[in-house]
């Protein structure tokens, strides 16, 4: 019988509670694919730890494909906050905590009130105060909205850019 | 039940659910999960958008006034214990677009409802919300059909239809922070 280490089972733990975009996961595929890749034969007491073991290995192997960070570009508006979006087509769960590009573009389509640019910032949110930010604070906002600047600008002329935008 | 724990809640119901009317209004929508591209749910039990694919959308069927009802029973499981919702709707029919369309909605399988209840609420009949699956592998379906045509001049002619599925919840409740005028204005735009 093939058993798991302890550490084994911790990260599948964490991988598993990881967004994972296809929550339907294809359990005969995995299973095929797990005895293809460990070279065992799968017994009942041990076989749904197994599987949770090929899906570690298969979220490794395929990171880009199935692990989609949540969106930096999107957010849900504050007031949607707790709002759950299933789209079955896609196998999707759409929380603020897991929306990624693609599910956002999705959303503008369907139900844009939900969803908002972050550089457009929350209909709710204050404006930011640039003149009491240091120089190395509003690099960092630039950073990340993902704008480019020239490194050597004053304070006083990064102010002026950032408002600019 | 390691792994596994129990999440209760307080529940001190408010004026309005200990003093709640039964019944619905004689109108209801149907649509079907298949035509579904996404369901919006709102925290805890309620539904706040269905997003339907082009074209497609609910159908409007109407009776009379205190003639359609509900009620959800506990279904207890080894595992899991589900909750069959019923929706018992009384439909009249004689032409035979009105025969054809009580026909369809007999046959019609993974259907949803939303009701209009005499408390003021619109309650969601066959949407699911889990947490293990999505609710397109849920849906209710005629499970029960009677068409009595009477025998006295005065007896009723009517169809008594019930549509049944089993869920992971009771019916839900349908938007419920926006006025009842303003959600029944929304379904009424998603009709075809």
């Amino acid at each position: 019988m093939h058993k798991l280490s302890n550490e084994i089972r911790r990260q599948i733990k964490a991988a598993v509670s990881y967004p994972f975009e296809d929550r339907k996961t294809n359990k005969s595929l995995l299973v095929q694919l797990y005895e293809e890749v460990f070279f065992i034969k799968l017994c009942q007491t041990c076989e749904n730890e197994q599987i949770l073991a090929y899906i570690k290995l298969h979220r490794l192997i395929n990171p880009k494909k199935e692990m989609k960070a949540p969106s930096k570009k999107y957010r849900f508006k504050s007031k949607y906050e707790d709002v759950v979006v299933q789209v079955p087509k896609y196998r999707w769960t759409i929380t603020a905590a897991t929306l990624t590009d693609k599910q956002a573009e999705y959303l503008l389509q369907s139900q844009p009130k939900l969803i908002e640019e972050v550089s457009k910032g929350s209909e709710d949110s204050a404006p930011v105060d640039f003149e009491s930010m240091k120089k190395a604070e509003l690099q960092n906002y630039l950073d990340e909205k993902g704008v480019k600047f020239d490194s050597s600008l004053k304070k006083s002329e990064l102010v002026d850019f950032v408002k600019s935008l | 039940m390691a792994g596994c724990s129990n999440s209760l809640q307080a529940l001190d119901p408010s004026c309005a659910a200990l003093k709640q009317k039964g019944g619905f209004d004689k109108r209801f929508y149907v649509g079907n999960i298949a035509d579904l591209d996404s369901v919006t749910y709102g925290t805890q039990q309620e539904v706040t958008a269905f997003t339907f694919a082009a074209t497609k959308g609910f159908k409007k069927i109407i009776g009379k006034r205190l003639k359609n009802g509900a009620e959800t029973t506990l279904e207890a499981g080894d595992n899991v214990n589900m909750r069959v919702q019923n929706f018992n709707s009384i439909l009249y029919c004689q032409s035979a677009a009105e025969r054809l369309a009580v026909e369809e909605l007999m046959d019609a399988e993974d259907i949803f409802i939303v009701a209009e209840s005499n408390a003021g609420t619109l309650e969601v009949f066959g949407i699911n919300k889990g947490t293990n699956s999505q609710f397109d592998n849920y849906g209710l379906k005629a499970t029960a059909g009677t068409w009595n045509q009477g025998i006295l001049l005065n007896d009723p002619n009517q169809v008594a239809a019930t549509f049944s599925g089993e869920f992971e919840n009771l019916p839900l409740i349908y938007d419920e922070g926006t006025a009842l005028a303003t959600n029944i204005a929304a379904l009424d735009a998603q009709v075809v």
